[in-house]
């Protein structure tokens, strides 16, 4: 029995270890990075044209009246000075910064602290503004922090194999690390799409099918038009039921191997879908580039060969022409 | 390292969930147990957009400016359907704000700093603005039909807050 409980419970560990610590490619971590740090770059050119009504002094919400709704202490780097629009430009000055170095991989770790940090205290500054895609982006920064994004595809990477080479350093950089901040990221992004799923199940317009019939006739959220998709109830039923099925395959089945990719497949055409319809610029995308964090590195590595032999034969057929 | 590394893994996922999932009151307890730590990193997190269902209104806001010299002005608040795609993709936080969120009851602590917003826009020396009132218009979605065919509704207006300006009100440098 206890020989029985050990084996078990060494089978658990082995399981654990393997899903959290077993290194794999830095790779997918590194590609990710670099969309999410487009997708932030994205969000300070969006913010830029009214930065001062959502934080600035003279803004539509008093940083006073949002410290004072706030039941609990929120990590805010604005309230050091408030009432200062100059401090607002210095932070915002260091996002961009961050943002970019993040993008490149230069001082990753350090960017994606500053990251972190800059996007809680701007989300504390104006909460009445932000969005879902805001909470996960914020999310998806906090585990950066502790991942390896910087080891492949990076500034930083470049520069110690440079270094390794100037000091005749024969060690290899190696670009496998355990994946265990990367894990948390799949996680989060899985926990998501079940609190979604569990939120609207309940709903009776999500079970009578009406849902994407309201959610599409909202005229504030229109972007470009789907002709005939939302103006027939069976079409809207079916893509009602649809979206809650994809949901549920987004944090279920999106763990069964064979099935993962036609699950993100799904998704990404329903992100794709929503983004056309709707105007809600960030949140599609920071989903869909969160699905990248599922690939499976070898299937990169293929990928990847496969561009190189494609760039390298179109540029061996032009020197032939040339 | 290994055993702290787990600790936080375990202590993060276990605070992620709970908080995405509070199913009973035990856990809700043991939750405000780590949630200031929760809220204080900002891992608070709540995907419910359009659930348990979206909203069967279509909605906009417009105040009323009532000047010192009682000539009065409709200051419309920017509306998303009649701006063009790339103008509302950068507009797209006041839609969040005024559209979702003010005209809220859990926000309505934040009219006041909304009503002293319009009225800096509005100033006008020697005749400021004395007294705004904020208003909500909303129309239904008239429900689906199979045929497609759609019956225009009424739109209902209501007053939100109404707020006597003070000079201070004014101050840009409040």
């Amino acid at each position: 029995m206890t020989n029985r409980f050990r084996t078990k419970m060494e089978c658990v560990v082995a399981i654990w270890n393997n899903f959290w610590y077993r290194p794999i490619s830095t790779r997918i971590l590194a590609a990710f990075r670099i969309l999410f740090g487009l997708l932030l770059i994205q969000f300070v050119v969006l913010l830029m044209p009214d930065f001062f009504v959502w934080f600035g002094k003279n803004g539509i919400v008093a940083s006073n009246t949002i410290n004072s709704w706030q039941p609990y202490l929120r990590f805010n780097i604005l309230n050091l000075f408030p009432n200062s629009d100059l401090w607002l430009i210095t932070v915002f000055a260091f996002f961009i910064i961050a943002a970019i170095c993040l993008t490149i991989g230069f001082l990753t770790r350090f960017s994606s602290i500053v990251v972190f940090l800059c996007l809680i205290s701007f989300h504390a500054r104006d909460y009445l503004i932000i969005n879902s895609g805001d909470n996960f982006m914020r999310l998806l920064s906090f585990w950066l922090i502790f991942s390896p994004a910087g080891q492949s595809f990076s500034i930083d990477n470049w520069l110690t194999k440079r270094n390794n080479i100037k000091r005749q350093n024969s060690q290899t950089i190696d670009n496998k690390a355990e994946p265990w901040a990367q894990r948390m990221m799949q996680i989060n992004m899985a926990l998501l799409y079940a609190q979604a799923f569990y939120k609207k199940i309940g709903g009776k317009l999500w079970q009578d099918g009406s849902a994407v019939y309201y959610s599409s006739h909202m005229e504030d959220m229109h972007r470009f038009p789907f002709v005939y998709l939302f103006d027939h109830l069976w079409t809207c039923k079916l893509l009602t039921w649809c979206t809650l099925g994809i949901e549920f395959a987004l944090f279920t089945l999106v763990w069964v191997k064979p099935l993962r990719y036609y699950v993100l497949a799904l998704g990404t055409i329903m992100h794709l879908t929503i983004d056309w319809t709707m105007n809600i610029p960030q949140f599609e995308w920071i989903m869909i580039y969160s699905y990248v964090l599922f690939i499976d590195p070898p299937d990169l590595e293929r990928f990847l060969s496969l561009v190189n032999k494609q760039v390298l034969k179109k540029s061996v057929n032009k020197s032939q022409l040339n | 390292m290994r055993l702290l590394t787990n600790a936080f893994i375990i202590f993060h996922l276990f605070v992620i969930t709970v908080w995405l999932f509070p199913l009973n009151s035990q856990l809700l307890d043991i939750m405000n147990v780590f949630k200031k730590y929760v809220i204080f990193l900002g891992l608070d997190q709540d995907y419910s957009m359009f659930a348990p269902y979206p909203r069967t209104t279509n909605r906009h806001v417009f105040a009323l400016i009532t000047f010192q010299d009682q000539s009065t002005v409709i200051w419309s608040y920017p509306r998303m359907e009649r701006l063009n795609a790339l103008e509302s993709m950068f507009k797209e936080r006041y839609r969040k704000f005024g559209n979702d969120n003010i005209v809220t009851s859990c926000f309505k602590m934040f009219l006041p700093d909304f009503v002293k917003y319009i009225a800096r826009l509005h100033q006008c020396p020697g005749n400021e603005p004395n007294l705004i009132s904020i208003y909500l218009v909303e129309k239904n979605i008239p429900p689906p039909t199979k045929d497609g065919h759609q019956e225009e509704t009424h739109p209902i207006v209501t007053n939100l807050f109404t707020y006597k300006i003070q000079a201070n009100d004014l101050n840009n440098d409040e």
